[in-house]
């Protein structure tokens, strides 16, 4: 069930109905039934990996807040454990045996295993281990009540792509819920729809050209058509993630939930620094606080701030796949948030964006746009390749037509936008009627613009 | 009464308390917004789309194009003899009878055709086609329905389940027609799309509005030129020249020898199509043909039109094959309506012949004349009620 589909919104709606109808007791299981549901229309045979590392980590919590010592330790290490050890597992073995193989002289497929990757898996350990060290850091309250804590791990939302929620967000929202005013309802809604109009009408337009130039990147050789390509890609990324993310939020947000901002208009970014503050913004503050800063952060002199900025990234590259080329993405991320430490331009901005950010705006995201290469390229070697045709000169035919250009540039125009004046605020306080015309003309564009067939979130792979 | 009253007053005060409740006020408040804007989306599509406002740029080279073309030489080329026929099929008709040559063999019996043949349109299609031409029911004296034999052969497609139709008859759609339209699909998951794309038709509109986008200029240019040329070039399309002279097949082995300079994509194309060995009688056919050949006899009912039925020529090679035709086949069964004529099956069959084909489906100029005069001195026969 995705997100975009029918078949999603009459479940969704399903639940919304009987949330809110049900009497308060029934609410909590009624969700995590329904969130088990959504897991199990994709795959069923997950649910006991999903249910073991959920009662792992609930154990496990409980023990750490309930002793003392070496026991709290051992507890925190048999959860860090078994959710690395999963996802390592059913992520990482392939990759790690292909290369053992290879060092061995064996062919790479010799210790190869036909494993099939659980959805979502990246993501709910992630928010497992975020909440089990909350939790030895006394930060976070060991949840007591299991389906509380299963429904955290579980929530159909934020299950399969995230964004990456913190428990204490989380558990705020779960125990002093309340039903969602007008305001949240209409904001909520908008973000359903903006997300839908993101997927269907932009990325997977902007998609058909990425994956035409990338599945045969040796036909087309050229500057124009590498920079076509590229800019192809990094226009659907940002509208394929960024649009589920607003769905993610807008979803749990009529339902009362509250998830964490994930995009800030990241191509605006001013430097690579800022771009990361921009960009998948749970992910990078759980970099940021659960690997980042206990290697040490920046205390520890300029070069082990080097060494963990490195290191951060890449872990951070190859916890998007169990590949060289995220590997190199992440290194190559490292490198430039070293080099601008290093020059000292780790700029960003927190709020208002000027005319003048133009040609460091540019900058940025060529550099961004280079690092997409690697992202989405098959293998190093085509990576590689296209980084070459994008350093030649600009020959052959720019793939990308005028009409999406436009819908980029109309997209770009409402970022710079919204990044002066919050546009989810003007959508609170809008009558139920204007409300309503705007998302139906949104709609109106998902219908004329949609690209035919169900192409997935690019996020569901990792 | 007292009672009635006091249930009444009861329910609705409960009601009235269950809404009221924080909770049910946002479901209350999110099924509003949802449905307002749903209705703003229908509303927008309705203007752009259902009003008929867009379906005047669409491409005429389309399913829907070639659909609307019919209706726009009809309106050019009204009919002025006191008899009209016409004669409904899919391209076989298209490539296969002039409605031209028609009107000329039978210039003297004061009959007039018209060719209603468009290339992958379906007997649903059909009758959208025929509903929108003679919405009185009253326009023609005869109308031809063409088969691919009188059995009900079901040769591996399923046409009932054909999500395709709807491309072709997208600009004749009401909304009153959804309900049915939808329940003739028998697979759930295609009669969902077909209620989808019904209801909202920017999306069997959205693959030509992109296009049309594309290039604006270049697309009216081209409907300007088409209003001029292509509505006649209907009328007086000749026909393809070629023919598959040297074409055989040996039924023993089941082999086919084909001409010379016959393309090897042709060539896999005739040898898939000429697989018989599974088609069989299963009742899928018969039920589509029943369903929608019905409904266009059953809406001449009590009027002054008959219906001819007669079986095409369809192959450039007779098949040496047959198959039951049982007592609740569709023809057995329109046998006994008195509006409903139905011609000698193997009265064409001679017309399947390699060098009347130009491949595996369609008649060429010469087979397109022959069949044409044939079918026309038919008709105005039927008309006289002569038939056998």
């Amino acid at each position: 069930m995705l997100f975009f589909t029918v078949s999603y919104f009459v479940f969704f709606l399903c639940t919304l109905t009987c949330f809110y109808t049900f009497p308060v007791r029934f609410r909590k299981p009624l969700l995590l039934a329904a969130s088990y549901f959504f897991y199990m229309s994709w795959n069923w045979k997950f649910i006991p990996l999903l249910l073991t590392l959920t009662i792992i980590d609930f154990v496990a919590a409980i023990w750490i807040e309930d002793r003392l010592g070496a026991r709290r330790k051992l507890a925190l290490v048999v959860s860090l454990a078994s959710n690395l050890g999963f996802l390592g597992i059913f992520k990482y073995y392939n990759f790690a045996a292909s290369n053992v193989a290879l060092l061995l002289g064996f062919p790479a497929n010799r210790f190869y295993h036909d494993i099939v990757l659980p959805l979502g898996i990246s993501f709910h350990t992630f928010q497992s281990i975020s909440y089990v060290v909350d939790v030895y850091r006394g930060e976070q309250k060991a949840i007591r009540k299991p389906l509380d804590y299963a429904l955290f791990i579980a929530f159909f939302p934020q299950l399969v792509a995230g964004p990456i929620v913190r428990a204490r967000d989380f558990f705020r929202d779960l125990y002093t819920w309340k039903a969602p005013d007008s305001g949240e309802i209409k904001h909520g809604t908008f973000l359903v729809v903006l997300g839908l109009a993101k997927k269907v009408a932009l990325a997977d337009n902007f998609a058909l050209i990425s994956d035409r130039y990338f599945n045969a990147v040796a036909s087309q050789p050229g500057g124009a058509a590498a920079w076509g390509g590229v800019f192809a890609f990094a226009m659907q990324i940002y509208f394929d993630f960024s649009g589920y993310t607003d769905m993610a939020i807008g979803f749990a947000r009529v339902l009362g939930f509250h998830f964490p901002v994930n995009f800030r208009q990241p191509y605006l970014a001013i430097s690579i620094t800022d771009f990361w503050r921009r960009w998948h913004i749970s992910l990078s503050s759980w970099l940021r606080d659960y690997l980042y800063i206990p290697l040490g952060g920046n205390r520890d002199g300029k070069l082990m701030t080097y060494r963990n900025l490195m290191l951060t990234m890449l872990l951070g590259g190859l916890w998007h796949g169990a590949n060289w080329n995220f590997m190199i993405w992440g290194a190559y991320h490292g490198a430039v948030l070293s080099l601008e430490r290093l020059f000292g331009q780790a700029k960003h901005r927190e709020r208002g964006w000027s005319i003048g950010d133009v040609p460091r705006a540019l900058f940025t995201f060529v550099l961004v746009s280079v690092g997409w290469v690697f992202f989405r390229a098959a293998n190093v070697h085509d990576a590689f390749f296209v980084i070459g045709n994008m350093l030649r000169m600009p020959r052959g035919r720019w793939p990308v037509e005028p009409a999406l250009m436009a819908l980029a540039g109309i997209a770009l125009l409402a970022a710079l936008w919204e990044d002066q004046r919050p546009l989810l605020e003007s959508v609170r306080r809008a009558p139920t009627w204007a409300v309503a015309t705007c998302l139906g003309t949104l709609l109106f564009a998902v219908e004329i613009f949609g690209v035919e067939g169900n192409i997935p979130f690019v996020y569901f792979q990792f | 009464m007292t009672t009635a009253v006091k249930v009444h007053r009861e329910a609705r005060s409960r009601i009235s308390r269950f809404l009221r409740a924080p909770e049910r006020a946002a479901l209350a408040k999110i099924l509003s917004l949802s449905l307002t804007t749903l209705v703003v989306l229908f509303l927008l599509d309705a203007v752009v789309f259902r009003s008929g406002f867009y379906a005047r740029y669409i491409e005429p080279n389309s399913a829907a194009g070639d659909f609307e073309t019919i209706f726009h030489a009809d309106q050019k080329n009204r009919f002025v003899r006191p008899h009209h026929a016409l004669v409904l099929g899919d391209s076989q008709i298209g490539e296969g009878f002039s409605a031209q040559v028609a009107n000329e063999i039978e210039a003297s019996s004061g009959w007039e055709f018209l060719a209603g043949g468009i290339g992958g349109a379906s007997m649903r299609n059909w009758y959208y086609l025929l509903r929108d031409l003679d919405p009185d029911r009253s326009r023609f004296d005869v109308v031809v329905l063409p088969l691919r034999g009188y059995a009900d052969v079901d040769d591996g497609e399923v046409r009932a389940d054909r999500e395709l139709d709807i491309r072709w008859m997208i600009a004749r759609l009401r909304l009153a027609d959804i309900p049915e339209l939808v329940a003739s699909f028998p697979t759930r998951s295609i009669a969902l799309t077909i209620l989808r794309e019904s209801l909202f038709e920017g999306l069997v509109y959205r693959r030509d509005l992109r296009e049309f986008l594309r290039n604006p200029r270049a697309r009216f240019r081209h409907l300007a030129d088409c209003r001029l040329a292509c509505d006649d070039s209907l009328y007086v399309y000749p026909g393809h020249s070629e023919d598959l002279r040297g074409l055989s097949m040996d039924w023993s082995t089941r082999t086919l020898h084909f001409p010379p300079n016959l393309s090897a994509v042709t060539q896999a194309d005739m040898k898939a199509r000429t697989d018989f060995q599974n088609w069989t009688v299963r009742g899928i056919e018969r039920d589509y043909r029943k369903a929608w050949l019905g409904k266009i006899i059953d809406r001449y009912r009590g009027t002054h039109t008959k219906i001819l039925i007669v079986s095409l020529p369809y192959r450039p090679l007779p098949i040496p094959l047959s198959w039951p035709l049982g007592a609740g086949s569709f023809v057995t069964e329109e046998a006994k309506n008195p509006i409903v004529t139905i011609a000698n099956e193997h009265i064409f069959e001679d017309l399947q012949r390699p060098e009347l084909f130009f491949d595996v489906f369609h008649m060429n100029r010469k087979g397109r004349e022959e069949f044409s005069r044939r079918l026309a001195a038919l008709v105005t026969q039927t008309a006289g009620g002569s038939l056998q």
